[in-house]
């Protein structure tokens, strides 16, 4: 074989191992990304994958046990649509009321709840800050 | 202060502006004239954004709320250093620092490259000067650091406690320098194609440059991780979180690129391959930007949503363009024959150009997911099982060129010899891997990696020791490119060890305890003591002094901490760490009730983990000492 025929192979066998490795680390670790009123709407649609949820926590609804390190709040998005998050675990230092949350774990349909097993808080206005006038 | 500040970057636009006219016109058709006004312009651009950046940071740390941005970012109670650190803190301020940086680096290279032909330079600036002004438009225009409001706050709101770190001070200003110094090769590269020169010289004029943007850009990377580890929630040193990806997207490439580079200069070879690593590490640099500035995907690091995304797009396709049509209209210039086996040095370089870039695919795919599949119904993203699954065959077969590579010829070899050198490296990894196995670690994939790594490390280790008995110490100075390198691969065998040690090996508790009672983990006993309060500069100071015991040996008490910060609600956990050789003791006040009399704590033993920043000082000194050139007798 000549050489330069050897070298395009190795381009071809590495390129091939880009696409088997993506497929299958897609195929295994892939998940759904969604905000709440998706996953509500049809959720046996996403039940192939895991599943990774966007919104805001809803005001008032916190209730936060820290010596036991359990977290319930209601969680909605942009279109009012709501439902219960549980998560037990440490949590965030910038969880509080009123930040947009990302939560990963199973959605139980008839209780309208879903259980976190991750759970990443993410202000708004973590790093870009809006001064209001007082 | 602020519409002062404000007219000095807009002349500073003007200046780059101006700039990037004059050596457009000069690269078409050399001018003497137009060098010399472009280079005064160059100048011109440095000092005003220089007094525009100094206004800014005197503004913030004056606390002159008035500007928006000062109000955003620091708040009067904020120590001094963390005021002025507000400059690369926020979106307009570290945009505005980035196009500094470059301007500032265009005048010290309009210095060192006063001689070179006029065609040349020409491209040069062209390319710098256009980069820098793209930065001041978005300052000027899109994001403006200097808008002041229409009333002057009492304060500010203070910068969030996540970023009143010392990693706040390193920790950007290396990442950005090293984005930074790859647009001066890049800015060569782009000369280079537009003058039909493909000689070796334009990656000969920037190697000290390439080096230096390699370190910061390691340096940069690696502080980022430490913060990340000593800062609660931010997922450790390295979870593959979208910020992170985009700073290591570019080094990938550019690790990439000082390897190719080595064989255009040395063998003529691998040329169009070192063209496109450029432009792909220039742009990864941009895109980078792109994705922590826009808001188009979720990370826990990034800046708020903005209108940015558009310019960086239209910025990338526009240089990406324009650079590889030059490229394509010098092809027939770089046609080269490949006439060497993949058993050689050259077609290591070749393998190792393929295995980066194929890294760099598989992660950017992982990262631009949500993107790509917004235009689906559902919106698909991966997470860290995907990162660790697809990576770890490319860094283990990096790892093994790493020790590999600098052993083999170039041009053609025979196998006997090659086996005859590394039957000694089979032996010490057989012999390191069962040791090892034979101690309890036994889990197969960090066994694999393992052996991998410890068959790099003695490759290295024997290369260097070969090197030295064959011509003496003096050799590591004379042929301070080849011992650079093998210190830098030395370096990130060791930085592997750490990785795969607190990858696999980990080992937390989570108790919750009265405070005198004494928690059981791992080698240690940790007696929890009484919580303290105390009151500082900007917060409030909740601790728990914890003693820590090994084998019935006091070691060390150590503070697991919560901080109540004067602008936040919720307080913020400080970890302690107790930082030994054979791996870090990790604390973490997770939880406390004064009126239950309870205290929760997190432990957490991260094996080897020093072992990481160790590597990385060791490829930084490696980095530097392949810098700087002894003239040989």
């Amino acid at each position: 074989m000549k050489k330069g025929t050897k070298l395009a192979i190795i381009g071809i066998i590495v390129i091939a191992a880009v696409f088997y490795l993506i497929s299958t680390g897609f195929k295994q670790s892939g998940v759904y990304y969604l905000e709440v009123h998706e996953l509500i709407k049809d959720p046996s649609k996403y039940d192939t994958k895991g599943i990774r949820v966007s919104g805001d926590v809803v005001d008032g609804t916190v209730v936060k046990d820290t010596k036991n390190q359990h977290l319930e709040f209601v969680m909605a998005d942009g279109t009012g649509e709501k439902m219960n998050v549980i998560y037990n675990g440490i949590i965030p230092d910038a969880f509080t009321e009123e930040v947009q949350v990302i939560v990963e774990g199973k959605y139980d349909k008839d209780t309208n709840t879903f259980k976190a097993t991750t759970l990443l808080a993410k202000c708004p206005s973590k790093y870009e800050a809006e001064v209001e006038k007082k | 202060m602020g519409n002062f500040g404000y007219l000095l970057q807009f002349l500073g636009l003007i200046s780059s502006a101006i700039a990037v006219i004059l050596f457009g016109s000069s690269m078409k058709k050399e001018s003497e004239t137009y060098d010399k006004y472009g280079t005064l312009f160059i100048h011109i651009q440095t000092i005003l954004i220089t007094l525009a950046s100094i206004i800014l940071m005197y503004a913030l740390a004056t606390g002159y709320f008035k500007i928006e941005y000062v109000a955003q970012y620091t708040d009067s109670k904020l120590p001094l250093i963390y005021k002025i650190s507000g400059f690369w803190a926020g979106q307009a301020g570290s945009l505005l620092f980035w196009g500094w940086l470059i301007a500032v680096c265009s005048s010290i290279e309009a210095f060192r490259i006063k001689k070179y032909g006029l065609k040349y330079k020409a491209g040069v600036f062209f390319a710098l000067s256009l980069s820098s002004g793209f930065f001041f438009l978005l300052t000027n225009f899109v994001t403006n650091p200097f808008k002041e409001l229409d009333f002057f706050p009492a304060d500010g709101l203070g910068m969030n406690p996540l970023l009143q770190n010392p990693g706040m001070l390193y920790h950007p200003p290396t990442l950005y320098l090293g984005f930074v110094l790859f647009t001066i090769a890049f800015a060569h590269a782009f000369s280079s194609l537009v003058n039909n020169d493909n000689s070796s010289s334009w990656v000969v004029k920037t190697r000290g440059w390439s080096i230096l943007s390699w370190i910061f850009l390691t340096i940069g990377i690696v502080l980022g991780g430490q913060w990340a580890y000593v800062e609660l929630g931010w997922g450790g040193y390295w979870a593959w979180d979208p910020v992170e990806n985009a700073s290591l997207l570019p080094w990938l490439t550019g690790t990439a690129f000082l390897h190719s580079a080595i064989m255009y200069e040395r063998k003529e070879k691998l040329k169009i391959w070192t063209y496109v690593l450029i432009l792909l590490t220039y742009e990864l640099c941009i895109f980078g930007t792109f994705l922590t500035r826009s808001g188009v995907i979720d990370s826990v690091h990034s800046f708020g949503k903005s209108a940015l995304g558009p310019f960086f797009i239209f910025f990338i396709l526009i240089t990406g363009i324009g650079f590889i049509y030059f490229l394509i209209s010098n092809f027939k210039n770089m046609k080269e024959e490949a006439n060497y086996s993949v058993v050689s040095k050259e077609g290591m370089f070749y393998i190792t150009n393929w295995l980066f870039t194929a890294l760099m695919l598989v992660i950017l795919f992982g990262t631009t997911l949500p993107i790509l599949t917004q235009l689906f119904p559902s919106k698909l993203s991966v997470g860290i099982p995907y990162y660790n699954k697809v990576s770890t065959p490319f860094f283990m077969l990096i790892i093994l060129i790493s020790g590999l590579c600098p052993l083999l010829p170039y041009g053609n070899s025979k196998m006997a010899d090659i086996i005859k050198n590394l039957w000694p490296s089979f032996i010490f990894m057989v012999v390191a891997t069962t040791l090892i196995y034979v101690y309890g670690y036994t889990k197969p994939l960090p066994l694999v990696l393992f052996a991998f790594t410890s068959f790099s490390l003695f490759t290295i280790l024997l290369q260097i020791f070969r090197g030295i008995k064959r011509n003496g110490i003096g050799i590591i100075y004379r042929n301070s490119r080849l011992y650079g390198a093998l210190i830098i691969h030395f370096g990130l065998v060791v930085l592997s060890y750490g990785v795969i040690a607190s990858s696999f090996y980990n080992v937390s508790v989570d108790k919750v305890v009265a405070p005198g009672e004494t928690i059981s983990f791992y080698k240690y006993e940790l007696k929890v003591g009484d919580l303290v309060i105390k009151e500082k500069q900007n917060y409030v100071s909740v601790y728990s002094p914890v003693k820590v015991y090994e084998n019935g040996k006091y070691i060390i008490t150590m503070t697991p901490e919560r901080r109540f910060y004067n602008n936040n609600k919720e307080p913020f956990a400080e970890v302690s760490i107790h930082t030994k050789p054979q791996g870090d003791l990790y604390l973490i006040l997770a939880s406390y009730s004064k009126p239950e009399n309870i205290i929760g704590i997190q432990a957490i033993f991260e094996p080897f983990i020093v072992w990481i920043w160790i590597g990385c000082a060791i490829m930084v000194l490696g980095g530097l000492h392949g810098i700087f050139q002894f003239k040989r007798k």
